[in-house]
């Protein structure tokens, strides 16, 4: 079969100027990133500050995360990103660490005095545990009873969903 | 900026917003956004340490412990009214959980508890595979 192609015949001057309509254009960026800027603010909160690997977990809840955060990585413990015990030093299971303990307590006070002020800050008896997946069970613990001596005693543990 | 047009001898000027340059800081930060878009999905596993001397307001009937032996063997307890125990396989954890809520369906709470030097991934991964089962599971540990 043979193809035809015809040209439409255009009634419109050579000439003519022709302008694209780049209103939906925008519409459609406007939406993107509203979009984008929200998953941005919402994801760097939870997000590490230390080069750290998550276990991961296929049941865990999209959960609440406005909670003071802790990052465990095999060198060091974090409360909101400063730095609050060294674990490169050799330390036992038992007992508590005490510059966690120290750092807690400074981060509740500064989060009791930002609300006083009225700013919306984290919830007083929760904290994320951001742990580094070869972490020893043991830091992990011993880190917790830490907590719940300052009376942080709902733990979350940050996991990447399977 | 504003291109004028003059539509004629009424004097009825129409105006036309120039979207381009609007257009093209959209482009710029959207692609900004994608690159550094992190597309992890972080969760959340809520839980508990459960620590010798805490008081409960309301203990359950039952209860499960699940003690993690080795990186193979686990030890299912069930403390309370009905108990029982078992050693299990860790790949048959799921179903051995199962059983026991089929048998006892009012277990809502579980222990974990792992030996010291277990890595915190096995142990996510423990508690994540009880939480399939079980809705609230704690993590325990042996007293120092």
């Amino acid at each position: 079969m043979k193809k035809r192609y015809t040209r439409r015949s255009n009634s419109r001057p050579q000439n003519e100027e022709m302008s694209l309509n780049i209103t939906a254009l925008a519409d459609v960026f406007v939406i993107l990133l509203v979009f984008m800027l929200k998953s941005f603010s919402s994801g760097l909160q939870i997000m590490p500050n230390q080069p750290m690997t998550l276990p991961q977990a296929g049941h865990s809840d999209a959960g609440d995360i406005s909670a003071m955060k802790v990052e465990i990585t095999n060198n060091a413990i974090l409360v909101e990103s400063e730095k609050a015990e060294d674990l490169s030093v050799q330390s036992s299971p038992a007992g508590e660490y005490p510059g966690l303990r120290k750092a807690l307590n400074k981060a509740k006070e500064k989060q009791r005095y930002l609300a006083s002020q009225g700013a919306g800050v984290a919830k007083p008896n929760e904290l994320v545990v951001l742990a580094d997946k070869d972490v020893p069970y043991w830091v992990i613990k011993k880190a917790l009873v830490s907590a719940a001596m300052e009376g942080m005693t709902d733990a979350k543990l940050a996991v990447v969903k399977e | 900026m504003i291109s004028g047009q003059e539509s004629g001898a009424n004097g009825h000027e129409e105006v036309e917003l120039n979207l381009a340059p609007i257009i093209d800081c959209f482009v710029v930060l959207v692609t900004f956004l994608l690159i550094s878009a992190s597309y992890l999905s972080i969760g959340i596993l809520e839980t508990a340490l459960a620590t010798p001397g805490q008081e409960v307001q309301s203990p359950p009937e039952d209860a499960l412990d699940i003690k993690i032996l080795s990186d193979s063997k686990i030890e299912i307890e069930v403390v309370g009214k009905h108990r029982q125990k078992q050693v299990v396989e860790i790949d048959r954890m799921v179903a051995s959980v199962q059983a026991i809520k089929k048998q006892l369906p009012k277990i809502d709470t579980a222990t974990v508890i792992p030996t010291n030097d277990m890595s915190f991934g096995k142990v996510v991964t423990v508690m994540d595979q009880v939480k399939q089962e079980i809705p609230k599971v704690a993590l325990g540990g042996k007293s120092e």
